[in-house]
């Protein structure tokens, strides 16, 4: 190789190490060594306070996982979190989009009003309606007895403690939703709802034939985002629950964060966290297979 | 004038697309919309007026609801007082804005350098490379928790206000936001002035970043309220009280089992959202339009 090629070569080796080099080193030392990591302490029992000191034991704290009851229940939690958020948000995410994908200047308005709430942090959130949902002094059941109802005992009881935090975080989360849906439906282009109208087709039949399979693909995403934020869910049990009254609320990852942080068992922790880690990412597969299909 | 308007109005009318039938009447939907508002801004007025109040006014004006409980009599900054006082909250904002403008800074510089390195310079395992930095997005914090704990720690960042920001701001989403905004200026811009003979860095800093400052702006303000919003990380790495964070002062203030203390928080979340929120009436085109295009690209 000729001299000014070679130096040529180098050149342009310091330019790319100066653009990408800082954001490279950043990435793989917060990003791609921690995932490498978690798989191995996962396979390692050690105490958080000395983490030098690390025994490998193999797969022990999957065999411990399979057969924890706590883990297990955490797991239901979850499962019934992201489910309940499915049936009910998406529904009446789509049906606010629906009501409000004009453009006229008041809708735009209210939209950025059902929107404001995802600009707080779920801490604030689970806050005020720590307060809204006090059985004694909360206005939830203030309005209630306004009208002639009787309080009910929201998170102090576990039949309607997750119920709770659902309702909490459909009206923190509606609007991310519903903006996702008025951007699919403002894609469709409205000659097909039309051309259905002069065949005579109701307004839902309209939806149901036309509208609806056409927003597929943003369906699809939404459901796919739901899962995986339901699924990632721990600021509510730790602030006002701590997974209780008797487990629960006990999502996924606040029993993470029990194991690793309040036993100091970050081994067992890896554990969940590797077999939460799946979780996600089979569901974002499963997402690019649907996504796939809907296009063709 | 009057005339012309009047024709142009009459042109749309026959242009416009044929007006389907809407299954609910006007003022219904008007109703209904001022209805959906008050659910979202009913809670948040409501923190607000209450974090005005002494206990007993919070308590007597909450159950059965009226307009009272909707506003500040009895008015007092007795909470306000406690919050910043005892409970130390004013230290944990000054924190949080450290942390939130140290954090928007750096993300800025980093993903912005990468992304002209992704865009626009020729190197062997580029898209390999970028492959795997979206890749990353796939995998939740939670799930690293652990080892991001200890490698904090192995760098002696425990305990530290850059402890919180570091490990964020080399940020895939940010990278990919960039990149494609690079993506989308036309290369004739930077390929007359590197024929004249100008740098690498000049191009990105002079030609391509006034270029793209409607998405260098979308991306100061999510990295903002990310950072200004997270919970679970601070939590986890920052223990000494004096450098606690807004959220993490906040959350101290409920203790699950015990009866809340209503004053402190009503006053921490509003003195934890008022930023925000301000922030986000002021840019909001930015948010709302940058979350729905950067969800669906990604």
């Amino acid at each position: 190789m000729s001299k000014p090629k070679k130096k040529a070569r180098y050149s342009r080796f310091i330019t790319v190490a100066g653009f990408l080099g800082p954001f490279l080193v950043l990435l793989v030392v917060f990003r791609l060594i921690p995932i490498a990591e978690v798989v191995l302490t996962s396979l390692q029992q050690f105490n958080l306070l000395r983490p030098d000191d690390r025994e490998f034991i193999g797969a022990d704290n999957f065999v411990r996982l399979a057969s924890d009851y706590r883990f297990l229940k955490s797991m239901r939690v979850s499962a019934t979190f992201v489910i309940g958020m499915l049936v009910l948000q998406i529904p009446l995410a789509l049906a606010l989009a629906m009501a409000l994908r004009g453009s006229q200047r008041g809708i735009r308005r209210i939209r950025t009003i059902v929107f404001s709430p995802v600009t707080m942090s779920i801490v604030v959130v689970t806050a005020i309606w720590r307060l809204l949902l006090d059985p004694a002094n909360g206005i939830f059941n203030g309005v209630l007895e306004r009208l002639g109802f009787e309080g009910l005992d929201f998170i102090t009881s576990t039949s309607q403690a997750l119920p709770s935090l659902m309702l909490m975080i459909i009206w923190y989360q509606i609007g991310f939703t519903m903006i996702l849906f008025v951007a699919g439906l403002q894609a469709i282009p409205t000659v097909y709802a039309e051309a259905a109208a002069v065949d005579g087709a109701g307004p839902w039949q309209r939806f149901r034939f036309v509208t609806l399979p056409l927003l597929s693909r943003t369906t699809v995403f939404v459901v796919v985002i739901i899962t995986i934020f339901s699924f990632q869910q721990f600021a509510p049990a730790y602030v006002m629950t701590r997974g209780g009254p008797s487990d629960s609320t006990l999502f996924v990852v606040y029993y993470l964060y029990q194991q690793a942080f309040s036993f100091l068992d970050p081994g067992y922790a890896s554990a969940i966290a590797v077999v939460f880690l799946a979780t996600v990412l089979v569901v974002a597969l499963l997402q690019r297979r649907l996504l796939s299909r809907t296009d063709a | 004038m009057a005339g012309l308007k009047l024709m142009r109005r009459r042109r749309e009318a026959e242009q416009a697309p044929m007006r389907l039938s809407a299954p609910v009447p006007g003022y219904l939907r008007v109703a209904l919309g001022i209805a959906v508002a008050l659910v979202f801004i009913a809670p948040v007025w409501w923190v607000v007026a209450a974090s005005f109040k002494p206990q007993f006014a919070i308590f007597r004006d909450a159950s059965p609801v009226t307009a009272a409980t909707f506003l500040p009599f009895d008015a007092t900054l007795d909470n306000y007082r406690e919050v910043f006082g005892r409970l130390g909250m004013g230290r944990a904002l000054i924190n949080s804005t450290i942390v939130a403008v140290s954090q928007v800074i750096l993300t800025l510089v980093l993903c912005s350098t990468g992304a002209y390195a992704f865009s626009r310079l020729r190197f062997p395992g580029r898209r390999v490379l970028f492959i795997i930095i979206l890749g990353t997005l796939l995998v939740p914090f939670e799930s690293i928790l652990i080892p991001m704990y200890l490698m904090a720690s192995r760098l002696g960042l425990g305990d530290m206000l850059p402890a919180v920001f570091l490990p964020e701001i080399a940020s895939a989403f940010g990278l990919f936001l960039l990149r494609q905004a690079f993506d989308d200026v036309p290369r004739e811009l930077d390929d007359a002035a590197l024929v004249d003979g100008a740098s690498h860095f000049r191009v990105y800093f002079d030609v391509l970043l006034p270029n793209i400052k409607p998405a260098l702006a979308t991306l100061v303000v999510i990295t903002f309220l990310w950072s200004w919003n997270g919970f679970l990380w601070p939590l986890v790495i920052i223990q000494r009280p004096e450098l606690q964070l807004i959220q993490v002062a906040l959350a101290q203030t409920v203790v699950p089992g015990e009866l809340p203390n209503w004053g402190a928080i009503l006053g921490g979340a509003t003195i934890a959202t008022v930023p925000v929120l301000i922030l986000f009436l002021l840019l909001q085109r930015y948010i709302v339009q940058g979350f729905a295009e950067s969800a669906m690209k990604g």
